[in-house]
C-alpha cells in the first residue's frame, strides 16, 4: 500500500504530471502565470479543490448512480470552488480582486474533473486525497516555474518587488497570454526532450 | 403488470432523487457559508469604496483599516443621494480645492468596472480615478490598475477620446492612451469617464466649501 501510494505520488509529480505530461489545465496556466503571487493563490485553490473534491467523490462513489455520475462530480466540484471563492472574498479580498474571474474558472479546470472521474470514483478516500495532493502539487510547481520566468522577464519584478534595475526593459510579450505559451512550450521541450527523453515510436524510426 | 413497471420506475427515479438530494445538500452548505461571511465581505466592500474615493481625490491611502476610516471621516463629505448627483466632496491633499467625486460604472470584458471619478471644482478638470471593483483579465485589462495608466487622467478635460495609435498624447488634454491588447477595458474606462464628466457640470451647485461640522462618515 505504502509503495503504491509513493508511486502514485511521484507519478503525478513527474511522468504523469497534469500540465506537462497530460497537457491539462492550460487555460489557467496561461491566465494566472503573469504574477507569482496570483499563481500561488490559484495553485492553492486548485490544490484545495482537488483534495476536497476527490475525497467527496470517493466517499460517495458507491452511492452515485452511474447515469448521473458526471453531473454529481460537477456539482461537488462547483460547490467546493464556490466555498473557496467565498472564503477568499471574506479573508483575502485583495487577492480575490486580483484573481477576478479565474477563481470561478477553477470549476472548469480539466485536471479536477479528470482526477475525480479517472481516480477518485474507483479508489478509497485516503488514496483519492493523496492523488489530489500530488496532482495539485504537480500542477503548482509547473505553474510557479512559468510564473517566475514571466514575472521576472515580463515585468522586472518577483512577488511584486522590483528586482531588475531601471535599465531593464520588460519583455511585454511575456506578460501577455502568448508569452505563457512560449514559456510552457520551452518547459515541456526541456522536460520531455532533455531531462526525460521519450522512446522513439516505430513510425518515427527511420527505415 | 404493476410489479414489472415499479422497479423500472424506481430505477429511473433513483438518479433524479439522488441528484436532487445532492444539490440540496451542497446548495445549503454554500448558502450557509455565504450568509456567514456576508458581514465581513460588506466591510471590505466599504473599505474599497472609501479607498477609491480618497485615491481618486489624490490622497495616498493608509494600509490600515482604522486609519483609512479616520482619513475618510475627516476629509470626505457625503452628499445627499440624487440621480446623477455626485457621491461625495473630498478636500484635496493641499487644502486648496474641493474634489467632486462620482461613482460610475463601465462595461468591461468580464463584468462591470466600477470606479470613483474625481473632478477639481476649481479647475473643472479631472483630478483622478480609482477602481472600486472590476474583473478584467490579469496582465491585460487589469493593467488599468497600474499607477502610470491612472496618472494620465490628472488635469485632463473630458469628453476624452482615445489617442491615435502610435502617437503619444503629451500635452493633449482631451485624449487618453489605451492599453495594448485590452481594447474593451480601455473603451469602458473612456466611456465611464465621459459619463461622469457629463454629470459633473450640472452638479457644481451642490459643492460648497467643506465645513468641519458637516463632515460625515459612511
Amino acid at each position: 500500500m505504502k509503495t503504491r501510494a509513493a508511486r502514485l505520488f511521484l507519478q503525478n509529480l513527474g511522468s504523469n504530471n497534469p500540465v506537462f505530461s497530460q497537457v491539462l489545465g492550460i487555460c489557467s496556466t496561461l491566465a494566472v502565470t503573469n504574477r507569482v503571487l496570483n499563481t500561488v493563490v490559484m495553485s492553492l485553490g486548485v490544490l484545495y479543490t482537488l483534495i476536497l473534491s476527490n475525497i467527496l467523490v470517493s466517499l460517495l462513489r458507491r452511492r452515485i448512480p452511474p447515469r448521473v455520475r458526471m453531473m454529481s462530480e460537477v456539482l461537488i466540484i462547483a460547490s467546493v470552488v464556490l466555498l473557496f471563492d467565498i472564503l477568499l472574498r471574506a479573508f483575502s479580498p485583495e487577492i480575490s480582486r486580483q484573481l477576478g474571474p479565474y477563481v470561478g474558472l477553477i470549476i472548469t479546470n480539466c485536471i479536477i474533473m479528470g482526477r475525480a472521474e479517472a481516480f477518485a470514483l474507483s479508489h478509497p478516500p485516503a488514496l483519492a486525497a493523496l492523488d489530489g495532493l500530488s496532482s495539485g502539487l504537480g500542477y503548482a510547481y509547473v505553474l510557479l516555474l512559468i510564473a517566475a520566468v514571466r514575472e521576472v522577464l515580463g515585468a522586472g519584478t518577483f512577488w511584486g518587488l522590483p528586482i531588475a534595475g531601471s535599465a531593464w526593459s520588460p519583455w511585454t510579450l511575456l506578460a501577455m497570454a502568448p508569452g505563457a505559451f512560449f514559456v510552457l512550450a520551452t518547459l515541456v521541450w526541456i522536460l520531455k526532450g532533455a531531462v526525460r527523453p521519450q522512446p522513439a515510436t516505430p513510425e518515427a524510426t527511420p527505415r | 403488470m404493476p410489479s414489472s413497471t415499479s422497479p423500472n420506475l424506481r430505477q429511473r427515479l433513483a438518479p433524479v432523487l439522488f441528484l436532487a438530494l445532492l444539490t440540496a445538500a451542497f446548495l445549503s452548505l454554500v448558502t450557509a457559508a455565504h450568509l456567514a461571511s456576508r458581514p465581513i465581505v460588506e466591510q471590505s466592500r466599504l473599505r474599497y469604496l472609501q479607498r477609491a474615493v480618497l485615491e481618486a481625490a489624490g490622497w495616498s491611502v493608509p494600509p490600515r483599516a482604522d486609519e483609512l476610516a479616520d482619513l475618510f471621516a475627516s476629509r470626505a463629505r457625503l452628499l445627499p443621494e440624487e440621480p446623477d448627483g455626485p457621491f461625495a466632496v473630498v478636500q484635496d491633499p493641499q487644502g486648496r480645492d474641493d474634489r467632486v467625486v462620482f461613482l460610475e460604472e463601465g462595461r468591461g470584458l468580464w463584468g462591470p468596472i466600477r470606479a470613483a471619478v474625481a473632478f477639481s471644482s476649481l479647475e473643472g478638470s479631472l483630478a483622478g480615478i480609482a477602481w472600486i471593483a472590476h474583473n478584467e483579465t490579469p496582465g491585460l485589462g487589469a493593467r488599468i490598475e497600474e499607477p502610470e495608466f491612472r496618472r494620465q487622467f490628472r488635469g485632463k478635460r473630458p469628453p476624452l477620446k482615445l489617442a491615435p495609435l502610435g502617437r503619444p498624447d503629451a500635452g493633449d488634454r482631451s485624449t487618453m492612451q489605451a492599453i495594448t491588447g485590452a481594447t474593451i477595458s480601455s473603451q469602458a474606462v473612456l466611456e465611464l469617464i465621459n459619463r461622469a464628466a457629463s454629470r459633473f457640470k450640472p452638479s457644481l451647485e451642490h459643492v460648497a466649501p467643506t465645513e468641519p461640522d458637516m463632515i460625515l462618515s459612511l
